[in-house]
């Protein structure tokens, strides 16, 4: 559990569930009675377009209503997002990044000692979730993020995707676990 | 049994106007402000309440809906924004001047143009003369009580109240909520028993012609009952307190009672303020938090108890009056007027069309009031 | 708290909470600004103005419109007990009259007459008495105006006898108007349905003449109604009684007409005219009609005109004859003549005599009554009779075109039979009971006078009017067939539609839905709008927006 408040900014693309990861993930922390604040980017979300979200989790109430900027975890649903310059500003070496990608050689690896990758776009394909082109991938991330950061329980996650999955609730929940399994904790480099 | 659950401010609103039980809901979109609609059609469609909703082409038209419902003695709500607010504001008049205790949601966001979506407080405090009540919402838990106490209050007083929260920061944000139960609704909201109302056995006329006679004394009672909602106000936040443990207050104290200096804003700038004012006074600054919460009726006793204990009151606007400065300091300073041991004042206006407000801007605000040389009144832009 | 108070309050006075009114607005007696005030008037209408029966024609057409066609045909039976023939052969002032005229055509008032008349037959709705039977009188003559008489005074109760001289009841209707126009089986029925339930009993091929002193001895009282039935053959060489068109048409309608060829010149202007003309188109003649006047001075009506010139009828103006010569056909010699109007003398054309050869005469120029009754009549002309058809002796009266107040129109004969009626019940009852030309309105219309001008025209749009069905030119002359249809329900529901009623309130609510003041009021059981004045400021706004001029306006009494 965390003292302070645990900060996380999500980035995908609109249609990808950015803002429903941030919800789920919240809510899971919010059943193991966390004080949580998740909002989206404030503005106006397109399909395909750049997104974010952000999520505050703590064990006091958050008055901070402001958004974050200088996040303790980074989770990238998309890899291409890398590229762009605001994916990762404000992330110090020791935030978690928490990134969807086939492969694990990623040019980022110098610069952060913590990473957890993660290939969700094939654990949603096995799932049924989205196509090959356009997988739904949230709800593995958010399995990912159980296992690399400790800070919600995957029966509580479980609950979360039951109240915030639209559809295809067992298959969101089997890719959760399936993520969750997959990855391991992320070893410092250095 | 209370529960809880993580809900919007916007959604927040919606629950409170539910459980609050509406009879007549005006309905027309307009962003940050729609989700409230939706969540109350939501509500509505699984049969939470059953109200009537009425879907009109303009927000001019929602406010004309309710305040016709209004006058038939029923509970009544509309939700707003910005150029939607400004739209309705002539029967803004109307419900005030009908004495009408209706409730309007608006979520602050700055009026165009430029076209923006986001956040201030330009828009509910251009409707500052119009004879409503405004309560100015830090937290989604805050906007829901509050609805029920602007049901309470506008309905013992017969003045219309306008529930405020900032757009996206508060409005589209998740956050735990307790949702007291119906029970504890019950006892806060009683049912509406109108002292008059359109009644076809006793008919009379609405809005009709007052001689000058008359006229000023109708205003002279509309602004007596300003005064005496603050009472009830106060009345009605301390039953709060006992049937669930939260109070509110009209204006809000943080570790204001033995501070130097005072950092007075409202909404959500109060809440982002507070771990400001934690690790300033940790540094050894003695900083105080005001949030005014209740803009009217203005708290004029409750400024001035708290604003004379201190040197410097640094007061924070999310608006401006253009060709003067924020409008919280305006009222704050014609509060203080001829007060004796009246602190000195500094006016900053910031965070217009969203500009965030950061715990370091927040800061950054305050050393720098506590640190300039004052001399008469200052207004700066942050 | 303090005890918050007004100003006002303080000394005691009641002040709102808000903008409104302590008590009902209705405290406000806004009556007292009044200047002038609003009435309610019905007017009759211009076609009832110039009906020449007598007709409520709005409430009729209102009635109609309503789908109430029986009651409709009671207020029509007040002033015509025969609509279905005068459906057929009124020359339909009413139409010329008529408000929607510029607005698509005037309403078919005739067609829904006739359509009632028709009703009124296929539905066998009959006449009833109404009165205990309380005395006897004779009719000579079973004309339009004796059929009117004989009706209204047995509906009222009196027992009654029509002398009859010819075989059937019908006068002018059956043996002076060809089938064509009024065919003799509705004639028939319709005479049927009026007297089969009346205490009228008609004795035929009884010529009363000079022995109708004897009926006044019998009868309580006597109406002589035997019209006109001799043509009037003018006093030239070579013309005679067997060129009489009067004796053509009865001819032909008693069913002895024979088939005739070559060419006929009708000689006259007027229905008559026309009807021998026609007649003898469909016997096989072509037909020449030779007129004194020109042919806009024509005294028949603008519909036998069209019809007759489409039939093929050829139309000479401005000729009189002035000799006829026999050699096997006829030679008529015409002089050529100038007429200003109908009312003064033509002038013969000096040396402008022509010859026109013919195969048979006939002339339709008047008819004129035989001098059968000296004591009351005239030495030349019709019997001498008050405005109330009394003659010098009292217990006799005399109606139709045998007066001198001849009417020259079946519906002006059926009007003075009824107005005789009237006269010969009060002369037996002593009473003084009004002979109005027209129907009393059913709510008390008076003859104001509304012009179009006091219409509102933005209360009605174009409506055209419905065309009636009739045979083509070609099918018409092969028999004596009515060549017309009586308009269907939908056509009769699309003219009453079209009426304006004029002068008529039909609760449109108009007046109440303007006025501003909530003033007027509607009692549904009276069927009547009111004024209430303790509110109504004057305004007239319901005045000027009633469509159809049923309001009026005055000074506001003190």
């Amino acid at each position: 559990m965390p003292i302070k408040s645990y900060e996380v900014r999500f980035h995908g693309r609109g249609g990808q569930g950015v803002v429903i990861v941030s919800k789920i993930i919240g809510y899971a922390a919010f059943l193991n009675k966390s004080y949580i604040q998740c909002f989206p980017e404030f503005g106006v979300e397109r399909r395909g377009a750049p997104v974010k979200a952000f999520l505050r989790i703590s064990n006091q109430q958050i008055f901070i209503r402001s958004s974050i900027e200088k996040p303790d975890c980074i989770v990238v649903l998309d890899p291409m997002l890398l590229s762009q310059h605001d994916t990762l500003a404000g992330a110090s070496s020791d935030c978690l990044l928490i990134i969807n990608s086939r492969t694990a050689d990623l040019q980022i690896q110098k610069s952060f000692n913590n990473i957890c990758v993660v290939n969700a776009s094939d654990i949603a394909v096995q799932n049924g979730l989205g196509t090959a082109t356009t997988p739904i991938v949230n709800t593995a991330i958010a399995g990912a993020f159980a296992q690399a950061t400790e800070i919600i329980q995957m029966k509580h996650l479980e609950k979360a995707i039951l109240k915030y999955s639209p559809a295809k609730i067992q298959e969101n929940v089997k890719a959760a676990y399936q993520a969750y399994n997959t990855v391991s904790k992320p070893i410092p480099l250095k | 049994m209370p529960r809880h659950e993580l809900l919007t401010g916007n959604e927040a609103v919606a629950h409170a106007v539910a459980m609050a039980k509406a009879d007549v809901i005006g309905i027309y979109p307009i962003t940050p402000q729609t989700t409230i609609i939706e969540e109350i059609c939501n509500l509505a469609a699984n049969k939470t309440f059953s109200p009537k909703i009425v879907h009109v082409e303009s927000e001019h038209s929602a406010m004309a809906t309710i305040i016709g419902a209004a006058f038939t003695g029923v509970r009544t709500f509309t939700a707003t924004s910005s150029q939607g607010l400004a739209l309705m504001h002539e029967l803004l008049h109307w419900a005030a001047g009908g004495r009408l205790p209706i409730v309007l949601a608006n979520v602050n966001r700055a009026m165009a143009p430029g076209w923006s979506i986001w956040t201030d407080q330009n828009d509910s405090l251009s409707q500052r003369d119009t004879g409503w009540m405004q309560f100015y919402c830090e937290s989604a838990q805050e906007v829901l009580d509050t609805i029920f106490l602007a049901y309470r209050v506008s309905e013992q007083v017969l003045i219309p109240s306008m529930v405020v929260l900032d757009a996206f920061v508060l409005s589209h944000t998740s956050e735990p909520v307790e949702i007291p139960d119906n029970e504890t609704i019950n006892k806060f909201l009683p049912n509406f028993t109108p002292s008059f109302k359109l009644d076809i056995d006793n008919p009379c006329s609405f809005g009709a012609l007052l001689r000058p006679q008359f006229y000023q004394e109708v205003r002279h009672k509309l602004n007596d009952a300003m005064s005496e909602a603050l009472i009830k106000i106060n009345e009605s936040d301390k039953l709060w307190k006992q049937l669930t443990g939260r109070e509110w207050g009209i204006v809000t104290e943080y570790r204001a009672d033995d501070a130097d200096y005072l950092f007075v804003t409202s909404a959500t700038t109060a809440s982002t303020a507070k771990p400001v004012i934690d690790k300033l006074r940790k540094e050894g600054l003695k900083i105080g938090l005001i949030k005014i919460r209740v803009f009217r009726p203005f708290p004029f006793e409750q400024v001035k108890k708290y604003l004379t204990k201190c040197k410097r009151a640094i007061i924070f606007d999310r608006n401006i009056s253009y060709g003067h400065h924020g409008i919280f300091a305006q009222e704050i300073k014609s509060a203080l007027y001829g007060v004796k041991n009246s602190p000195e004042i500094l006016c900053y206006t910031g965070g217009l069309g969203g500009k965030d407000i950061t715990p370091q801007l927040i800061e950054e605000t305050i050393i720098k009031g506590t640190k300039t040389k004052l001399n008469g009144s200052l207004f700066e832009w942050i | 708290m303090k005890n918050l108070k007004t100003p006002l309050q303080q000394s005691g006075i009641n002040v709102p909470i808000s903008g409104q009114s302590l008590k009902t607005t209705a405290e406000n007696k806004t009556g007292i600004w009044r200047n002038v005030e609003p009435f309610y008037l019905d007017r009759i209408s211009p076609c009832a103005q110039v009906c020449l029966s007598g007709h409520d024609i709005p409430v009729i057409i209102e009635l109609v419109y309503e789908n109430k066609f029986e009651e409709a045909l009671k207020i029509l039976r007040l002033a015509n007990p025969l609509p279905a023939s005068t459906g057929r052969v009124c020359p339909a002032p009413c139409e010329s009259s008529c408000l929607r005229k510029s607005l698509g055509g005037s309403v078919s008032i005739k067609q829904i007459e006739r359509f009632l008349g028709d009703f009124a037959i296929e539905n066998r709705i009959f006449c009833l008495s109404k009165g205990p039977h309380r005395g006897r009188i004779a009719i000579i003559g079973a004309g339009p105006a004796g059929i009117s008489a004989a009706y209204f005074l047995a509906i009222k109760g009196y027992f009654v006898t029509v002398f009859e001289e010819k075989k059937k009841a019908g006068g002018l209707l059956r043996y002076g108007i060809p089938s064509f126009r009024l065919p003799k089986r509705i004639l028939d029925r319709e005479l049927e349905i009026v007297f089969k339930q009346l205490p009228v009993e008609f004795i035929y091929e009884k010529r009363i003449t000079k022995d109708y002193e004897k009926l006044l001895r019998q009868f309580d009282s006597v109406i002589i109604t035997c019209g006109k039935s001799i043509s009037q053959i003018p006093d030239i060489p070579g013309a005679g009684e067997k060129m009489s068109g009067l004796t053509f048409l009865e001819q032909i309608n008693n069913g002895d007409s024979q088939p005739l060829s070559g060419s006929v010149a009708v000689i006259g202007g007027g229905s008559t005219a026309f009807d021998c003309a026609r007649s003898a188109l469909r016997l096989g003649c072509d037909s020449t009609i030779y007129y004194r006047r020109s042919k806009k001075e024509m005294p028949a009506f603008e519909h036998d005109i069209t019809e007759g010139l489409e039939e093929g009828i050829q139309i000479v103006e401005n000729v009189i004859p002035i000799q006829i010569d026999k050699n096997g056909d006829y030679k008529i010699t015409f002089a050529k003549t100038t007429s200003k109007d109908r009312k003064s003398a033509v002038k013969i054309i000096p040396n402008s005599e022509f010859a026109v050869t013919t195969d048979h005469i006939l002339f339709a120029t008047g008819e004129k009554q035989e001098h059968l009754f000296n004591k009351v009549q005239k030495e030349t002309g019709g019997i001498d009779v008050s405005q109330t058809y009394r003659t010098s002796d009292p217990k006799l009266f005399a109606a139709g075109d045998v007066t001198v107040m001849a009417p020259g129109t079946v519906a002006g004969a059926i009007l003075q039979g009824r107005l005789t009626a009237t006269s010969v019940h009060n002369y037996l009852n002593k009473t003084t009971e009004p002979h109005p030309a027209k129907i009393p309105h059913l709510r008390g219309a008076k003859d104001d006078g509304t012009t179009i001008e006091k219409i509102n025209l933005n209360y009605f749009q174009e409506l055209r009017r419905s065309a009636q069905k009739a045979t083509d030119i070609k099918s018409r002359l092969k028999n004596f067939d009515e060549i017309s249809s009586t308009l269907n329900e939908n056509s009769v529901a699309w003219e009453v539609k079209r009426c304006f009623s004029c002068g008529t309130c039909v609760y449109c609510s108009n007046c109440m839905n303007y006025c501003p003041d909530n003033a007027i009021s509607f009692d549904s059981s009276k069927k009547r709008f009111s004024v209430n004045l303790d509110y109504c400021k004057g305004c007239l706004i319901c005045v000027k927006e009633c469509p159809r001029h049923c309001m009026g306006s005055k000074y506001a009494a003190a």
